[in-house]
């Protein structure tokens, strides 16, 4: 089957990118592994509507953020199609501010979250964003401001590693 | 630009390094879990949405909701008549979108004529947070037990039915073991009746519960049909059950709902109690998709969609070509996107009478929103605005 074939070379093209996305989205491989399959196995279900002018890769993303803060999780209807190694990646992360700053964003809600993603990891700007998620400009800049707000609070500025205290 | 900003950028650029990689083979894999859903996105609806029209290539469930992907070119139902609250004021009811503590819920099924049961979403992780008794008439809620949270023994709740005073359902655990719960209606400490490997098959575990008499009874989706007393005690399995599904008890048929393509889903049906069984016809050309005890839905020869009884009389052609996925309920009716070339809405179609009603949702895109049905085929629920909807079939004379 053709788009079998089309799809089939996407994932092995853009899979791993989908997938570092969904890490950052998520914080932790597992939940990122669910959210770039069921990602995918929406996009090969769309597959024969998409147009030309659609990307397959900006669906993707934009699937995977929404999926990530959908209020209603999926329920997990397939197990993982591949095994993950069981390990805490997050301690792999060099110590100092970005250790604590990883550890931090897991405790922002999931749509504060993917605002930041998108904004300091996609490189999305707020109307970009705010396509994207589905929610207006000015969601977006109160949910990045809140967000903010929290990670400072949580990292404190330490002059010893970063220099310029605010 | 300031720090916060700086330390997140050089965070997700390290994250990077450590983020998980995809094997080789997911593309196959993923293909493989598509096809499969695909069929099974059928079965995720019938339970939960009376129907799906044809071309769906995918549904996701949403707070109770199911969104499901049209094809523009699908085959639809005629404009319904006049809004649903018009053509049948007496059994439309109403209750508030949100429950005690300001949380989403859904209307899960009814607990007798004036009392629906309502299942609450926690808001950060949408798993069930709590059951309630929602009285239709006064608008008062009881609480009825409030969940865990969900841990490794035990997933989230689901598969909720109730009969015989008690509400029973069922949780995963992390290694695939079933547990089975029941609680009184009017409320109490949850009990552990049993459990089940779902070992087998892809992890789907349980398609149906119900209550039967002084026992749960249960199907897996791999098949085989099994009860438990709800006084505690072992799960054993129903004679005659092997390889079986639920349907309705006591009926149980095959081949089930879900799994690889195998022609008439519940084409042999049995009743395990006076050890009836009934088989559905099907003429040369018919593609027969599914049935229930009595009817069948599926396409004549012509290519009509066509709705009869299982023994083959009483066929009737549906107006517009609609593929159901799910006999009509009650026997009566079942739901429908309908438009004009595209999808604009969803109506409630009554085959007796040729009566239809307009449940008053709007394509978003290409996604249409259908209402949450239930295995009784009695209620049908979907949230207007702030309002939840509630359509209970058997006030329909």
């Amino acid at each position: 089957m053709e788009a079998d074939t089309r799809f089939a070379e996407f994932v092995a093209e853009r899979g791993d990118a989908l997938l570092r996305y969904g890490y950052m989205l998520a914080g932790n491989p597992h939940d990122a592994a669910d959210l770039t399959q069921e990602a995918l196995l929406k996009l090969r279900g769309a597959w024969p509507r998409l147009r030309h002018k659609d990307s397959p890769e900006s669906y993707a993303r934009t699937t995977m953020a929404r999926l990530h803060i959908a209020t209603w999780r999926l329920r997990r209807r397939e197990l993982l199609a591949w095994e993950l190694p069981e390990l805490e990646h997050h301690d792999r992360l060099p110590g100092g501010d970005e250790r604590r700053m990883w550890q931090a964003l897991a405790g922002l809600p999931r749509k504060q979250r993917a605002v930041l993603v998108l904004r300091y990891y996609e490189q999305l700007d707020d109307a970009e964003i705010a396509a994207v998620l589905g929610i207006s400009r000015g969601t977006v800049r109160s949910q990045a401001a809140r967000a903010l707000d929290k990670l400072r609070a949580a990292i404190p500025s330490e002059p010893m590693t970063r220099g310029n205290a605010r | 630009m300031t720090d916060v900003e700086d330390t997140l950028r050089s965070t997700f650029g390290q994250a990077e390094d450590h983020a998980p990689r995809l094997p080789a083979t997911l593309a196959e894999r993923l293909v493989v879990v598509h096809r499969r859903r695909r069929r099974r996105a059928r079965t995720a609806l019938a339970a939960a949405a009376v129907v799906l029209a044809v071309g769906a290539t995918f549904a996701v469930t949403r707070g109770g909701d199911t969104i499901t992907a049209v094809t523009a070119a699908q085959p639809l139902s005629p404009k319904p008549d006049a809004p649903v609250e018009q053509v049948w004021p007496q059994a439309v009811l109403e209750a508030p979108a949100k429950g005690p503590g300001g949380l989403e819920w859904r209307a899960d099924t009814l607990i007798d004529d004036r009392t629906a049961l309502m299942v609450t979403a926690a808001a950060d992780a949408g798993w069930a947070a709590a059951l309630y008794a929602y009285d239709l008439d006064s608008g008062a809620s009881r609480e009825i037990v409030t969940f865990p949270r969900p841990g490794d023994e035990n997933g989230y709740a689901h598969g909720f039915a109730v009969g015989g005073g008690h509400v029973v359902w069922w949780t995963g655990s992390k290694d695939r073991v079933a547990s089975l719960w029941t609680v009184p209606v009017d409320g109490g400490k949850p009990r552990l009746l049993g459990t089940r490997s779902i070992k087998e098959g892809d992890g789907s575990g349980i398609d149906r519960m119900a209550v039967a008499g002084d026992r749960l009874v249960f199907s897996l989706y791999t098949g085989g049909v099994f009860s438990v007393p709800l006084a505690g005690g072992t799960v054993e399995p129903v004679g005659g059950g092997a390889g079986m599904h639920l349907l309705s008890w006591p009926w149980i048929g095959t081949p089930g709902p879900g799994g690889e393509p195998h022609g008439t889903v519940y084409a042999r049906i049995v009743n395990v109690e006076t050890g009836e069984t009934r088989t559905a016809v099907t003429e040369p050309g018919e593609q027969i998709q599914i049935c229930g005890v009595t009817l069948c839905v599926g396409r004549s020869a012509e290519g009509r969609s066509i709705v009869r009884h299982r023994d083959g009389s009483a066929s009737k052609s549906l107006p517009g070509q609609v593929a159901l996925m799910e006999p009509p309920t009650q026997d009566r009716f079942f739901v429908s996107i309908y438009g004009d070339g595209r999808p604009e809405g969803v109506g409630l179609y009554d085959v007796d009478t040729g009566a239809s009603g307009d449940l008053g949702f709007r394509a978003e895109g290409q996604m249409m929103r259908l209402p949450f049905g239930e295995p009784t085929g009695r209620l049908l629920s979907y949230k207007r605005g702030d309002r939840l909807h509630l359509i209970d079939l058997s006030r329909i004379r």
